[in-house]
């Protein structure tokens, strides 16, 4: 904590220096009538430059009583509980091991994934998910004939821009960043559901690109799943929910008869935390929270290994939030899933990641362990985001720890992209891409004044 | 401290399972239908309409279309009043040769339905397949489609309708007129429509393209044909459905339209246009009743049939707004 | 039932700016009324900022839109009283309310994009909510714009106040609207949900610029949010609400620090914080009832883990628990607890 509170003390001193001209700079290329597309909106098909945060305003509470077999954590009644002693003894409820997932030596069954969860560190594990230097670009150029017209260029996007990580089996690992930064699309790309312009995605020592034939395709597809963010446009409205559920089941053939998949659906619901005779209703019938719980039942319909899980609790209330991040952890333990976690919000991905890389439009300026991240924020935009997070502890935040707004994307500033906002961005940052360059401590970090060690972080603290 | 399971919360709103019945009559669709009276009106008067033409046959008093049932001393009876000759009394008159107005206006309200219906099943068929695949393959296909409805939009829909015909007159020949008129009157009325369906289920279909359901069927290889079928087209019906009741609407005022000018259906096997083409010429020697009575049937079910398209707009935005 | 002593602690003593006292707001349906506020008090001081926060749902931006008179129908005030400087507002005219809207009480929206017209520049409609306001010389007004959009933080205002609300990004935007809202001087600001549409970087600065300028205007602010970081980043007293109830209110240290009622506990161990590493975080399992679907006594009762006979039959009234005042049968003075219950 006292770390982190050095680093917001010295970011504010550092940012009231470079503030006005950061502001000045990022509104005029805002403003500029040209790259007028709105600040990071996309046309219909657009890429991921706008994940709104907002809460759908029908997002009433349904369904009396979800079915949780959980525990319940309020504190006893009579003694009112602070948040300090949050009941995290209380013992965490364990979903039976399915097991036979561990094909890998080193694949932790679950009570080992608990342990090593616990101790937070990422390495050891090969990974079953490598990303190299992935790129898309999306056109976002006017139609041909008023392009010729106005004698404008074609007009790329780069979404994403030579990002490149690894997840070892069994762990999760987060991206975070504001919106436009390219998060979301690293995660369709995996997927599939855009293609990269460049770049590999390997899964499980297979680069997806080179698999060829439907047929292959589809076993690899198996393997891994997706949790969107929006509950309530991830299921569709004229389904019933078993058959939302069973729609993995058929597409993969996975189960022979109708009474194996009805048996299954069920189980998979029962594992999520709601009754059988759920599968009989529609979505409609569900609050936010539940069909976020009958997602993940879909999602783990085929059996996945790895999931892609977009923003899963962000369109949530806070309290059905913890239900669901408790429910994701549980089914990692139990399952020894993988997780790609994408989020904006940083409480959270610390809460579940085990190593994270904070991306700035589309590139990848740190990654770190979690708790590394954490303690020792070394990229100036990390330190910026954590600067963001409420302190409960503490009353009232720097005015001005945190300076501008994401610039648009599709006319990025020059050299490192954050150096508008950088309160140590020189001529050399105004110039030159730093690359993402190892640290000492594991990390890595794609900052000009971390590498000259102008960052200045140990004299603070 | 624990007091009792959380399980005894539910308790209200069971989901007991209903018929499809009770939940209709519960539902908001049904509720703001009883409460508006014009609706309500409306559907009864398609109803009494839909079920006099079809059963056609058994109410009317006689087979207008059928000479040996026509008596020639009958002509130009008026509405109400005996026959200075027969003595016979028509409802809604007869007109020169005698026909019992009353029932070629059911036969004729036969075809003018049939080829309304149809037209509007051929066109919005037509129209939601374009729609579908223009919207959620995009690019070049959705330009060609989108660009062709565009030029066929800059026509009028009576123009297009002509033009078909006038190729159909060309290359089938006569003695086979007749018979196909009815087929040709479809096709033309539905290939000026399907606009329309394209459009809107276009557009609907780009909505829904981007939701995360269907991109989660996408995740797990669903073909996209499949997805369009199972997935899509269920979601973009709500806004076909308003277009289908007012095109239907449309297509009969079109039918009456092209065989009042004398290229739809033949005289031999009349329509409500056939019939109004026929009564405007006795206008002006004072025989009002032959172009008044099939002229109001069309007024009567062209409206209501419109105004229930307009009720189940409105009935219908909320609900997909929501 | 004794009369309701409600909130005794707001800043300073004297009369509140807002007080709202005991409001209820139905919505009629054709399947029975819907009960969306029921019994809603609260005080707001002079200059103060309290926090009003719940989940989607609770009817937190109810309350504000019934204040300023914006309910959507077929909503509708059904009881109780609102009194803006001691005097009733609930019953004003539509052409008195109006009046008062921008003048008295202003608004800010969670979209700024919906606040601001289009069609003209963010100068023309300053300029345009003051000359309505405020007696002003078009010149005068003009020039007061300026200040404001220089106050407000956006760099070059000369140009700026020309440009159209497009141009602008979206934290801009919300310093704009933030701008108009404080233009006629209001004692009062409703805020809805201010930065939920914005990044996170941007949601701090537009915290921060708007605790900074009501302190230095000294309006007090109604600051309606699901966010509980934005709340005790900025707000002085806390309102939690619940099923259209409010279930605790107090000083903001206090009920972060110590929530007394079972949900704001509840919903503060929820939130995952970056000083402690769990495993688990806190959990309230099920979800808020529907409005339609109520249940008797306190509302809260079928996900409370400390619910006893009392809470499934009675429904609470707010009452002193420790420093802040909650809505829970664990804080009712013994002799008023009928049998014990536990």
């Amino acid at each position: 904590m006292s770390i982190i509170e050095r680093a917001l003390a010295k970011a504010k001193q550092q940012d009231r220096a470079a503030v006005e001209d950061a502001e000045g700079l990022v509104h005029r290329a805002q403003a500029d009538p040209g790259a007028d597309v709105g600040p990071a909106r996309g046309p219909g098909d657009a890429p991921d430059v706008g994940e709104g945060t907002a809460l759908p305003a029908t997002a009433t509470a349904t369904a009396p009583g979800a079915r949780d077999e959980t525990p319940r954590d309020v504190g006893p009644a009579g003694e009112p509980q602070g948040r300090e002693l949050a009941p995290a003894q209380l013992p965490a409820p364990r979903l039976a091991p399915t097991g036979a997932e561990d094909a890998m030596a080193s694949a932790p069954a679950a009570p080992a994934a608990a342990a090593a969860r616990r101790v937070r560190d990422p390495g050891a594990a090969a990974p079953l998910l490598r990303v190299e230097d992935l790129r898309c670009a999306f056109d976002v150029s006017r139609p041909w004939l008023e392009r010729l017209l106005a004698r404008e260029p074609r007009r790329w996007l780069r979404a994403v821009d030579g990002v490149s990580f690894a997840i070892p089996r069994g762990r999760t690992f987060a991206l975070v960043g504001e919106s436009g930064c390219g998060k979301s699309t690293v995660a369709r790309l995996i997927v599939g559901l855009h293609e990269p312009s460049a770049g590999r995605v390997v899964f499980d020592g297979r680069d997806l690109a080179e698999v060829r034939g439907s047929a292959e395709r589809q076993k690899l597809r198996r393997r891994f799943q997706m949790i969107f963010q929006d509950p309530y446009a991830s299921l569709n409205p004229r389904w019933r929910v078993e058959r939302i559920i069973a729609e993995p089941i058929r597409v993969f053939g996975l189960e022979k008869d109708d009474a194996a998949i009805r048996a299954r659906v069920a189980g998979l619901l029962g594992q999520v935390g709601l009754s059988p005779a759920d599968g009989a209703k529609y979505p409609h019938e569900f609050s936010g929270g539940q069909r976020q719980r009958i997602c993940i039942a879909r999602a783990l319909a085929n059996r996945p290994e790895f999931l892609v899980c977009d923003e899963p609790t962000s369109a949530l209330d806070v309290s059905v939030q913890a239900q669901i991040l408790n429910l994701m952890r549980d089914l990692q333990d139990a399952l020894g899933l993988t997780f790609l976690f994408i989020s904006h919000d940083l409480a959270v991905v610390r809460h579940m990641a085990d190593e994270i890389g904070v991306m700035y439009l589309g590139r990848i300026v740190e990654i770190a362990t979690s708790r590394r991240l954490f303690e020792r924020p070394r990229h100036p935009y990390t330190r910026m985001l954590l600067a963001t997070i409420p302190d409960f502890s503490r009353r009232g935040r720097a005015d001005d720890a945190v300076r501008g707004e994401v610039p648009n994307p599709i006319t990025p500033p020059t050299g490192c992209t954050f150096h508008p906002r950088c309160p140590l961005a020189d001529a050399r940052c105004r110039q030159e891409v730093p690359a993402l360059r190892e640290l000492d401590d594991g990390g890595r970090v794609a900052c000009h004044a971390v590498e000259e060690g102008r960052d200045n972080l140990e004299a603070g603290s | 401290m624990r007091t009792e399971p959380p399980t005894s919360a539910p308790a209200a709103a069971p989901p007991v399972p209903r018929g499809a019945l009770a939940r209709l009559l519960d539902g908001d669709l049904f509720h703001s239908f009883i409460r508006s009276p014009i609706t309500v009106l409306s559907a009864l008067v398609v109803l009494a309409i839909l079920v006099a033409a079809l059963l056609a046959p058994v109410i009317a008093p006689q087979n207008p279309f059928d000479p040996a049932t026509l008596n020639l001393m009958d002509g130009f009876t008026r509405p109400m009043q005996a026959n200075e000759f027969t003595g016979n009394v028509y409802w809604l008159g007869t007109d020169a040769q005698g026909r019992d107005l009353f029932s070629a206006i059911l036969y004729g309200s036969r075809v003018s339905i049939l080829v309304g219906f149809a037209a509007v099943a051929f066109a919005a068929v037509l129209g939601i397949t374009l729609g579908l695949v223009a919207g959620y393959r995009g690019g070049w296909v959705d330009s060609l489609i989108m660009r062709v409805a565009d030029v066929q939009l800059s026509f009028p829909a009576i123009l297009v309708a002509l033009l078909i015909f006038g190729v159909f007159k060309g290359v089938v020949p006569p003695a086979l007129h007749d018979k196909a008129a009815i087929y040709v009157l479809i096709l033309a009325i539905g290939l000026s429509d399907w606009v329309q369906y394209a459009r809107t289920v276009r557009s609907s279909t780009l909505a829904e393209r981007n939701k995360e359901y269907v991109q989660a069927a996408r995740v797990i290889g669903v073909p996209a044909p499949t997805i369009l079928l199972r997935h899509i087209l269920p979601n973009v019906m709500g806004p076909v459905l308003v277009i289908a009741t007012i095109g239907l609407a449309l297509a009969i005022i079109l039918e009456s339209t092209l065989s009042f000018l004398g290229v739809g259906v033949p005289p031999t096997q009349p329509s409500l246009g056939t019939l109004i083409r026929v009564g405007q010429d006795y206008l002006f020697s004072g025989e009002w009743w032959i172009v008044l009575f099939p002229g109001l049937t069309l007024l009567l079910l062209a409206l209501s049939v419109n105004l229930l398209g307009d009720w189940l707009r409105d009935a219908l935005n909320p609900r997909l707004r929501r | 039932m004794n009369v309701p002593h409600i909130d005794q602690m707001n800043a300073g003593g004297g009369l509140p700016l807002l007080s709202v006292r005991r409001l209820r707001v139905e919505f009629p349906s054709r399947r029975g009324t819907l009960l969306a506020l029921d019994d809603v008090s609260f005080d707001i001081a002079r200059g103060e900022v309290l926090g009003v926060v719940g989940e989607s749902g609770a009817g937190k931006s109810l309350t504000g839109a019934a204040i300023i008179g914006l309910l959507e129908p077929p909503g509708r005030i059904a009881g109780g009283e609102i009194l803006l400087d001691g005097e009733a507002i609930h019953e004003l005219s539509g052409e008195a309310m109006r009046r008062l809207r921008g003048r008295r009480i202003a608004m800010i929206f969670q979209d700024p994009l919906t606040s601001l017209n289009p069609l003209y520049t963010v100068g023309e409609q300053l300029v345009e909510t003051m000359l309505t306001h405020l007696e002003l010389t078009p010149a005068a007004a003009r020039e007061r714009a300026l200040a404001l959009l220089d106050e407000v933080g956006i760099p070059a205002p000369a140009q700026r106040i020309d440009h159209y609300p497009h141009q602008f990004s979206g934290g801009m935007r919300q310093r704009v609207v933030i701008a108009l809202a404080l233009c006629a001087e209001p004692e009062l600001i409703i805020a809805d949900e201010p930065t939920t549409a914005l990044d996170v970087s941007v949601q701090a600065q537009i915290i921060a610029l708007l605790r900074r300028l009501c302190r230095q205007h000294h309006t007090a602010v109604m600051l309606v949010t699901h966010d509980m970081g934005v709340i005790a980043e900025t707000a002085d007293r806390v309102a939690v609400m619940y099923a259209g109830r409010v279930v605790e209110i107090g000083p903001v240290d206090e009920v972060v620090r110590a929530p007394a009622h079972p949900y704001t506990r509840g919903l503060m161990g929820a939130i995952p914080v970056l000083g402690d590493e769990v495993e688990r975080l806190v959990q309230i399992d099920g979800a808020m009832p529907r409005l339609d679907a109520i249940p008797p006594g306190c509302a809260f009762h079928p996900r409370c883990a400390a619910a006893f006979a009392r809470c499934r039959i009675e429904c609470p009234e707010l009452q002193p628990a420790g420093a802040t005042r909650a809505a829970c049968w664990l804080y009712a003075p013994a002799e008023m607890a009928e049998g014990g219950g536990r």
